[in-house]
């Protein structure tokens, strides 16, 4: 890689890293392990980067292998731990901050931890990332009508989650 | 609210501090692994290559190219005709290698081939020791039993018939071959004529022709005739030979 693509790489990671990171850690509930999938997304990215670099679309790579190395490092895991854990957001409950503010985080990712892996990117990329639903279904590598019926099935799945009965989510099937 | 999801998952992600990608680590990172992939590719592609080139050479090495033949299995003379005593030609076929006067010659054993012709049925050849040439003929595959009709040279020309025996071989048929030398200096274009009326072109090389052509003529029978004329650049064509 010459010179100047490896500033332009070397720029890309100081401004979208956090970003990828961000994504990252809502489909795994783990700081760490969200840190390992961008890690991992960014090498990718950096062997791929003179191609990118040429050609474009580096912002949409970039997306997909982060979501890519998050959902293969779960599915490393064992298949009984719950993504995130009970324990995981206690232990990161921050004890300053205002106890409303902590609550609704911790009730949206324990609600996101237990949705399967599929239907949790469609959410966090659908209403987090902003994707369309072809964006999205890009970045899972599967048919808009899969990420259509993913995303309604796991927002029935939040509206009957017990800690978001107080939210309306039914406006997002819209 | 629409913003409600976005702003819960905004809130969870915000609460974490900032991911800071120690970006020297990650390039020099980077820059090990796609040393590491080259490196790996170049292994992968030479390992490729010489599997590929072994096995060639393997099977390349199973093609007997020395100027010692291998022994055939031995030909039981069958015919009444009194023949020369048949030598071992190449691959287990049967054959002849006699000399230019048609007595048998332990041809196959000399180490240079001038030049050959081949065809479905066999091949005919002309080796040289260091002073003697042989004129060969290999009948392959089942061979034929009743290989040898000699052929010594005679007005100018070794004429042999051979067998034509199976893999499509034509009942009635048989091989002829013709083979002879040429004047030293510029080689004429050879062309043969042979009974059947047709012409065909014999393979010139080192002072020396053969030519091998399937014809109608029953095995075993007569030797048909066969007319070589010679055709020299800026000339006419002539008769050389005929028999």
């Amino acid at each position: 890689m010459d010179s100047e693509a490896e500033s332009e790489y070397t720029a890309f990671v100081t401004h979208h890293a956090n970003a990828m990171w961000r994504t990252a850690y809502l489909l795994c509930g783990d700081r760490r392990r969200a840190e390992d999938a961008t890690q991992e997304a960014l090498l990718r990215l950096y062997r791929r980067w003179p191609r990118l670099y040429r050609k474009g679309g580096i912002v949409a790579y970039a997306r997909k292998v982060v979501v890519s190395a998050t959902l293969d490092g779960l599915r490393r895991r064992s298949s009984t731990e719950l993504v995130g854990g009970a324990t995981y957001f206690t232990a990161e409950a921050d004890p300053t901050d205002h106890v409303g503010r902590a609550e609704r985080r911790l009730v949206i990712t324990q609600a996101l931890a237990e949705l399967p892996e599929r239907q949790r990117a469609c959410v966090v990329l659908r209403y987090f990332d902003d994707l369309s639903v072809d964006e999205t279904a890009d970045v899972l590598g599967c048919r808009p009508g899969t990420v259509k019926s993913q995303t309604m099935r796991a927002l029935d799945k939040l509206q009957l989650h017990p800690t978001l009965a107080d939210f309306n989510l039914a406006e997002l099937k819209n | 609210m629409t913003n409600q999801l976005k702003d819960l998952m905004t809130e969870a992600a915000d609460a974490q501090a900032p991911y800071v990608p120690d970006v020297d680590l990650l390039v020099r990172t980077g820059r090990k692994q796609v040393r590491r992939r080259r490196v790996t590719t170049a292994i992968a592609t030479a390992a490729a290559v010489a599997v590929i080139a072994g096995a060639t050479t393997i099977a390349v090495g199973t093609i007997d190219r020395s100027e010692n033949l291998p022994v055939a299995p031995a030909v039981t003379p069958t015919s009444q005709v009194t023949r020369p005593e048949i030598s071992a030609p190449p691959g287990g076929s049967t054959g002849l290698c006699t000399t230019a006067d048609g007595s048998a010659s332990d041809g196959w054993l000399w180490p240079k081939v001038v030049l050959y012709v081949q065809d479905t049925f066999g091949m005919s050849m002309v080796r040289r020791s260091k002073s003697n040439i042989a004129f060969c003929t290999t009948e392959w595959g089942n061979g034929a039993k009743l290989s040898v009709v000699p052929g010594g040279a005679k007005a100018g020309i070794v004429l042999r018939k051979s067998a034509a025996e199976g893999r499509g071989a034509k009942p009635g048929s048989s091989v002829t071959t013709v083979f002879g030398t040429v004047p030293a200096g510029t080689p004429p274009r050879v062309t043969v004529e042979t009974a059947d009326g047709y012409v065909g072109v014999a393979k010139v090389k080192d002072g020396y022709f053969v030519y091998r052509r399937v014809e109608h003529s029953p095995w075993p029978g007569p030797i048909p005739h066969a007319i070589v004329r010679f055709k020299y650049a800026g000339k006419a064509e002539y008769v050389a030979a005929s028999r």
